[in-house]
């Protein structure tokens, strides 16, 4: 019974254009404000949360930590960490696009306020994805994000959200140049992963990055030096996923990182994709190595 | 586990086993005196490797001539030839092997960067990516 009222609510729904999405979330970048941010995620290692000072204008948003600010849109970033400054720009051709497994509807209204509405972002009739947008702003006032199970993964809530003052967000007048990043050629990984496609590639500090998308999530795979070290990563423990061990990973509120090892090349992969489609692109990507004792006797002593 | 799991003996040593190999491999390790052997094998034959003296070559100048030592039976030249090879490639392979297994370091921060960056092209909800690096 429960189920069918479930079916009737899914079905009764109405089914938006993606381009009501895209025009939402456009309108959204548009929006001038303060607030505070809070991100909750209930990884698979456990619950990680994070609550940050975000400001929007001009098609930017920073967000501010104690000692770390970063502004992002159209491409830049600029990263102020510790008194040093970064200042990244991407120049991509390839147009967005949303996963057409992906079913975009309005959704039951939850918070009670005439002022908001509800977005759902349904995957196989399974609600993968829901935002209750500002009416008026369509500034996503929170998101869940649900795993293939339908448990929550990861929740964000803008809260104690108000209007910004006129003033710069950022001084650019003594910024450096961006670094551009160029676009890489003869990229060997996969075209797709999961229901994931790649969209660019680029030249990376000591590799390459390839940048996977389905519309909704996305991240980047950077193939690396197999001699690349684990960084922060090393200390993790390794873990099996997509059947296969040999993995070390790191959640964290907003993007899970993950690095595994070939016989000859390091991966790392960034992003915010859900721990289930997570699995379904590790099986696409290349594995981490199980060689044999020989085989890692003889890397051992010559590298 | 079904017999003797050799192959992930090594990976273990390497700590790139999951926790449920492990597991599993200790489990069996308990009951398997094969593979404990194996096990103590392998990681005593790392210890010698890493024991092993880096070897400096003889002064230039002191040659050793056929006419003051005669010459050892063909066979035990052509033996200890082998084996002196074999110390070369093992003592060269550790140098090499030392300097070729220098970590380059993860440039996380940085990927970090380039990964939000480029996310933040696409339409989307720019507030949830850029927290991503913040945090990183």
């Amino acid at each position: 019974m429960t189920q069918s009222l479930a079916v009737l609510l899914v079905t009764m729904m109405t089914t938006l254009p993606t381009a009501d999405l895209v025009d939402d979330m456009d309108h959204a970048a548009d929006a001038e404000f303060v607030g505070r941010q809070l991100v909750v995620s209930w990884s698979p290692d456990g619950v990680v949360a994070q609550l940050s000072e975000v400001e929007q204008s001009g098609g930017m948003t920073m967000v501010k930590g104690s000692d770390h600010s970063v502004v992002i849109g159209q491409g830049k970033l600029i990263d102020d960490y510790g008194g040093t400054t970064t200042y990244v720009e991407m120049t991509p051709t390839t147009p967005w696009r949303l996963w057409d497994g992906y079913e975009v509807v309005d959704g039951e209204q939850t918070s009670g306020a005439d002022d908001s509405r509800t977005v759902d972002v349904l995957e196989d009739g399974h609600l993968r994805a829901r935002f209750v947008l500002d009416e008026a702003s369509s500034v996503p006032l929170s998101s869940e994000i649900f795993g293939g199970n339908g448990s929550l993964y990861r929740y964000t809530a803008l809260i104690e959200v108000g209007p910004r003052d006129s003033a710069p967000m950022i001084d650019m007048t003594d910024m450096p140049p961006p670094e551009v990043r160029e676009m890489a050629q003869d990229v060997a990984l996969p075209a797709s992963a999961g229901h994931y496609w790649r969209a660019d590639s680029y030249v990376a500090a000591g590799g390459i990055q390839a940048f996977y998308t389905d519309g909704l999530f996305h991240f980047s795979v950077f193939e690396l030096s197999r001699k690349t070290d684990g960084g922060p990563l090393a200390d993790k423990p390794s873990v099996e996923m997509a059947g296969r061990g040999g993995y070390r990973r790191q959640y964290k509120p907003a993007a899970v990182t993950v690095l595994w090892r070939t016989a000859d090349q390091s991966y790392v992969l960034i992003g915010d994709l859900p721990p289930d489609h997570l699995e379904l692109v590790l099986i696409d990507l290349p594995a981490p190595d199980r060689a044999n004792a020989l085989k890692r006797a003889w890397r051992w002593v010559f590298g | 586990m079904s017999g003797h799991p050799t192959d992930l003996l090594s990976a273990f040593l390497d700590e790139e086993l999951s926790s449920t190999e492990v597991s599993e491999l200790t489990t069996h390790l308990a009951d398997c005196r094969e593979c404990q052997r194996e096990l103590d094998s392998l990681a005593a034959v790392r210890l010698q490797i890493r024991a092993l003296p880096v070897l400096e070559p003889p002064p230039a100048g002191i040659g050793v001539t056929r006419e003051v030592i005669p010459l050892a039976p063909r066979w035990r030249r052509t033996l200890v030839g082998a084996m002196a090879a074999a110390a070369v490639v093992v003592v060269v392979g550790v140098g090499v092997g030392s300097n070729g297994r220098a970590a380059v370091p993860l440039q996380l921060e940085q990927a970090f960067d380039q990964h939000v960056a480029r996310a933040s092209v696409d339409s989307g909800f720019n507030v949830i990516q850029v927290q991503a690096v913040v945090d990183r």
